[in-house]
């Protein structure tokens, strides 16, 4: 039986994550990081746990001035993906955001490494 | 009064190649090519020794550049000028089969983030459908 193009299997969850982060991505392009961080908390409830769409999601947490919430996926990120704690892009957020937190000593040692 | 003279953008083309330095442009990424060193000027010399001395972990080919390397900004390009190829008949049935296989899901769902990001994705499906009625529609 040929199979229904609405069916919901782990390809399509995967094609859907894919597509939803290129809208995202769009989204961030054209400044719209609201929309943007939607469409990625959409992906993050299609295919929980993935590390690019949480990548995507510091930046759009990030632009919209949200540090707290930034600064927590960026501590689920570290605990999920190892190498996440030594990339340089997460951690001048990381910096950043604890900068905007008022954590002037922890952000300075952040950015320095 | 002295007159002031407009550019004329063939000059360039009219200057001697060794000045406007058009052998270094000209030359590929590939190091291993053969260039007549007598035509280099001493700077175009030095950087073509600093390209074959580099180490190759620090090669500015292009065979280092992986979507892993890549700065996000410029994976995010990436991203957008993928989905500025895709054709709009394709984009706009992708948008529409993914709302048909999370409607269920989302309805289920307690989170507003979630439910607010189904809703943008509907409006812009709904964009989609009248971008090809327009286009059927049109003659």
């Amino acid at each position: 039986m040929e199979k229904l193009p609405f069916a919901d299997t782990p390809a399509t969850r995967d094609q859907d994550v894919e597509l939803l982060g290129r809208l995202a991505a769009a989204q961030m392009h054209f400044g719209n990081p609201r929309t943007a961080l939607l469409f990625l908390k959409l992906a993050e409830f299609i295919l929980p746990g993935q590390t690019a769409t949480m990548r995507m999601m510091v930046d759009a947490e990030h632009r919209l001035r949200r540090p707290q919430q930034a600064l927590e996926i960026i501590l689920d990120l570290e605990a999920a993906d190892g190498d996440a704690a030594n990339d340089p892009e997460l951690l001048r957020i990381k910096g950043l955001v604890l900068a905007m937190l008022g954590e002037g000593d922890a952000a300075r040692s952040v950015l320095a490494r | 009064m002295a007159r002031i003279e407009p550019q004329d953008p063939r000059r360039l083309d009219r200057a001697d190649p060794r000045e406007r330095g058009a052998i270094a442009r000209q030359l590929p990424r590939d190091t291993d090519v053969a260039v007549p060193l007598d035509v280099m000027t001493p700077e175009q010399m030095i950087g073509l020794a600093s390209i074959i001395r580099r180490p190759p972990e620090l090669s500015l080919g292009p065979q280092n550049v992986t979507p892993e390397t890549l700065p996000a900004a410029e994976k995010a390009a990436i991203g957008v000028q993928e989905l500025g190829r895709m054709d709009v008949t394709d984009l706009g049935y992708r948008i529409a089969s993914l709302l048909v296989r999370r409607e269920q899901d989302v309805a289920r769902s307690t989170d507003a983030f979630v439910k607010a990001g189904f809703s943008e994705l509907e409006d812009m499906a709904r964009m989609f459908e009248h971008l090809m009625i327009k286009r059927t529609t049109a003659f």
